[in-house]
């Protein structure tokens, strides 16, 4: 009998449960713990770089828990900034457009204006303004940290570690420039009837993929030598889990990807050997020499695929208990050829697709949960991640 | 895009132009998810043999200063590209059971084209 593919596993999983109790977590209530210990407190993925590309750009991320409206900013110094996006005249919604480039923004209720460093530069009708003085009334700031290609918020007034302290070594500084040249290629948004948790795990493990996958991408990872796709290597950390995936070296091409990968650089779902010199160290951590992807889980609610050519960031936005918004974000290598766009297009399209099988699963699995059928899921080694969200959860939902 | 033209060594494929010469994700999208799997069927079978030519054609050109021609056929070739997965893989319709419903995904103003000069 052939021998088991061994996942290499590292980091501390000594507290993490491989049984977990769900439905307790999907209530109106602990949604409200959820909201004033997690969403409150945790990094949060707010916008992309590539949306900031030049001095006065600016982006309108909202934070669908907190019911909040930011505007995340290039100023003229480059310096990114975060604001609420309320004009602090009377409080109404001051940017309304998702993102573009300006000099100043201004109030379409009153025409108050302000700088892209969010300073006040414009009351209208000053003068009947008695005692209010401009330099009071900029912005409100949120924190804010910028890391690789990523703006990162913190709702909490005094946030208790820095993005650096809060990611950790392993990803703060893993992934150094492996964005650069990369341009967004998708930007899609779903709003699903399914808790936010069960969404990022949807995406925490690769366990799935040799069954509800086999509609569009039915050979792309593993192989021979691995039958059930085990991962690699697989980390869980205090506020990160990732594993690696196995690209399927004997892969076959349709048609069309042959055709069109003929002129590019290998992307999803064709993984073949790749000199990984150049890739920094967080990337395929333990240089399998058969990698397909990573699958980052940033805590609370971010996914962060990174390949050899492209990367995605997802994001898992509860609106309340029981309805999730999806953010996908894509990018790929910056090229002025044609063909290159033209694969990347089906890369994405061909990846939209299998989300779209992974989102089947999300609101019939909350179902499930809610009807109380029993009383806890039962979870893998190969789900370690998701053990690892809900230690990460708990520890959050523990703190003062 | 109704009345763009192809490049001449491209002229057999004019007549796809009118419907599948799309200039966005989400345009493709909802074209494949509006045509009969025997609409797209014939789109694909035509442009599958001249996609090696096409995108030898285009590796020359740069997705910045695209001729009006090239760039109908940029866009016809990406709407291809886009909505070959259901003939490629076979499902034998447009669409496929255990997907999660096309009508829910929004498209941001991001997609491939949006680097290529809109014509």
């Amino acid at each position: 009998m052939a021998q088991e593919f061994q996942t290499l596993f590292a980091g501390d999983s000594s507290q993490c449960k491989n049984k977990i109790n769900l439905k307790e977590r999907f209530t109106p209530e602990f949604f409200k713990l959820e909201q004033e210990k997690i969403f409150k407190k945790a990094w949060l993925v707010a916008a992309s770089m590539t949306d900031l590309a030049q001095r006065g750009s600016f982006y309108v991320s909202d934070i669908p828990p907190l019911k909040l409206s930011l505007l995340i900013v290039r100023g003229e110094d480059d310096k990114i900034r975060a604001f609420h996006n309320v004009c602090r005249h009377r409080g109404d919604k001051l940017v309304q457009t998702q993102t573009g480039t300006t000099r100043a923004f201004t109030c379409a209720f009153h025409a108050w204006t302000f700088s892209t460093s969010g300073k006040l530069v414009n009351i209208t009708d000053a003068s009947q303004f008695k005692g209010i003085e401009k330099e009071n009334y900029g912005l409100v700031p949120v924190n804010c940290e910028v890391w690789e290609d990523l703006v990162f918020v913190c709702l909490d007034d005094k946030p208790q570690e820095n993005l650096e302290q809060y990611l950790g070594p392993e990803i703060y500084h893993g992934y150094k420039d492996f964005a650069k040249g990369r341009v967004k290629i998708a930007d899609h948004k779903l709003v699903l009837k399914t808790n936010w948790n069960l969404g990022t795990n949807a995406f925490s493990e690769g366990y799935h993929n040799l069954y509800i996958h086999k509609n569009t991408v039915p050979d792309y990872q593993g192989g021979a030598g691995n039958p059930d796709r085990h991962r690699p290597y697989l980390e869980v950390g205090r506020h990160f889990g990732r594993y690696s995936t196995h690209g399927n070296q004997n892969h076959k091409k349709t048609p069309t990807e042959a055709a069109v990968y003929a002129h590019s650089r290998p992307l999803f779902p064709w993984f073949p050997p790749l000199d990984m010199s150049n890739y920094p160290p967080g990337i395929n951590p333990s240089r399998f020499d058969q990698w397909g992807f990573d699958i980052v889980h940033i805590f609370p609610n971010c996914i962060f695929g990174p390949q050899a050519n492209s990367h995605a960031f997802m994001t898992f936005w509860p609106i309340d208990h029981e309805t999730t918004e999806i953010r996908n974000w894509r990018f790929a290598y910056g090229s002025d050829n044609p063909t290159d766009a033209i694969a990347q297009a089906y890369s994405v399209t061909r990846a939209r697709e299998v989300i779209r099988e992974d989102m089947n699963t999300m609101e019939t699995t909350l179902q499930g949960i809610n009807s109380g059928a029993f009383e806890h899921i039962v979870l893998s080694q190969q789900e370690l991640l998701i053990q690892n969200h809900y230690r990460a959860a708990d520890a959050m939902l523990a703190k003062d | 895009m109704k009345d763009a033209l192809l490049p001449s060594s491209f002229s057999d494929l004019q007549v796809w132009v009118k419907d599948w010469a799309l200039t966005c994700e989400e345009e493709r999208f909802v074209r494949l998810h509006s045509v009969s799997h025997q609409e797209l069927s014939d789109f694909y079978n035509a442009m599958l043999p001249r996609l090696p030519a096409i995108l030898e054609h285009l590796s020359t050109c740069r997705l910045s200063a695209l001729s009006p021609e090239d760039l109908t056929l940029f866009h016809l070739t990406c709407t291809m590209a886009e909505t070959s997965h259901p003939m490629d893989l076979g499902w034998g319709a447009t669409d496929f059971p255990g997907a999660y419903r096309w009508q829910a995904f929004q498209f941001a103003t991001v997609s491939q084209s949006s680097r290529a000069k809109l014509a």
